[in-house]
């Protein structure tokens, strides 16, 4: 069966949406593994699976996370690029964030799983 | 045009739009937007990058709000309002420390002493022998006086708080 494309499917608008919740989530997480920058961020969060935070969105994202103090940043001159990058790192702040909305997050996906469970195993369908 | 000039035209069109953000922040966000263009052109990338980024005009839109002096303005606003309640709080309970500390040591002759003929009154101590002056407060003077005492040193300690919070943003 050919997989159909989320707007076939009528949920685009709900995917924007989850990816959106997500997004501050997935940042968080990118620069946990170690101070990084803009492209470097969006590239590793890229690579983790379909959370696809634009370009256009990142930035923004990061001012604010560094306005919130959950971010702290330094300019750094990186051998061989031809302009300085501005590298992002957690805060304490930050990781507090961070370790409180893991949490949340594999709470709200431990009780999805619960309840798609039973949609999965064939639950009635109505029209 | 080249891939250069495109990059410097929307630096430009977007340093116009920044303006609001502050000179500072505007050129970190310059720098590094100038910074990713460069690289997504060395991958190729500079049309994609351009098309995501959408026009300079509404991207500057997406950095306004908290951030920058529009956050700035407004903490500071809330960190005077803050202090203006903590002054206030700190007044009025060194007020209700005098009177509490003027009754336990003179008990009788502090009080909320109004004149019955005329609207006079007077908080405090009242020494004076008029029949027409009384304590309409009486025996509740004290404990109505530690109350305020109390709930003004609660204020202090909250709005203290907040003060440093705000503070630090």
């Amino acid at each position: 069966m050919a997989k159909r494309e989320p707007q076939q499917l009528g949920i685009e608008k709900w995917q924007v949406q989850l990816r959106k919740g997500a997004a501050e989530l997935a940042v968080l997480g990118a620069v946990s593994h170690g101070p990084s920058y803009g492209l470097a961020i969006l590239e590793s969060i890229s690579r983790a699976g379909p959370i696809d935070i634009s370009e256009g969105a990142i930035y923004p994202l990061l001012k604010r996370l560094e306005s919130d103090g959950k971010l702290a940043s330094r300019w750094v001159e990186d051998e061989g690029a031809s302009h300085p990058r501005k590298y992002y790192a957690l805060t304490q702040k930050g990781r507090q964030a961070l370790k409180a909305m893991r949490s949340e997050w594999l709470a709200f996906h431990e009780a999805m799983m619960i309840l798609l469970d039973g949609s999965q195993t064939g639950g009635a369908d109505v029209g | 045009m080249s891939d250069e000039d495109l990059i410097k035209d929307y630096i430009e069109r977007l340093r116009v739009e920044l303006v609001r953000l502050g000179v500072k922040d505007a050129e970190e966000v310059l720098l590094e937007i100038r910074g990713h263009l460069m690289e997504r052109r060395a991958g190729d990338g500079l049309t994609s990058a351009l098309d995501a980024l959408g026009p300079p005009e509404a991207y500057a839109a997406s950095f306004a709000g908290r951030s920058g002096r529009q956050g700035s303005r407004r903490r500071l606003s809330v960190l005077f309002a803050r202090l203006a309640v903590l002054c206030t709080s700190a007044l009025l309970f060194l007020i209700s420390v005098i009177l509490i500390a003027l009754d336990l040591a003179d008990p009788g002759r502090v009080g909320f002493w109004v004149s019955s003929i005329d609207t006079t009154f007077y908080l405090g101590r009242y020494s004076g022998d008029d029949p027409s002056v009384n304590d309409v407060l009486g025996g509740f003077f004290l404990p109505i006086a530690l109350g305020a005492a109390l709930l003004t040193a609660a204020l202090i300690f909250h709005q203290g708080k907040a003060c440093i919070r705000t503070q630090q943003g």
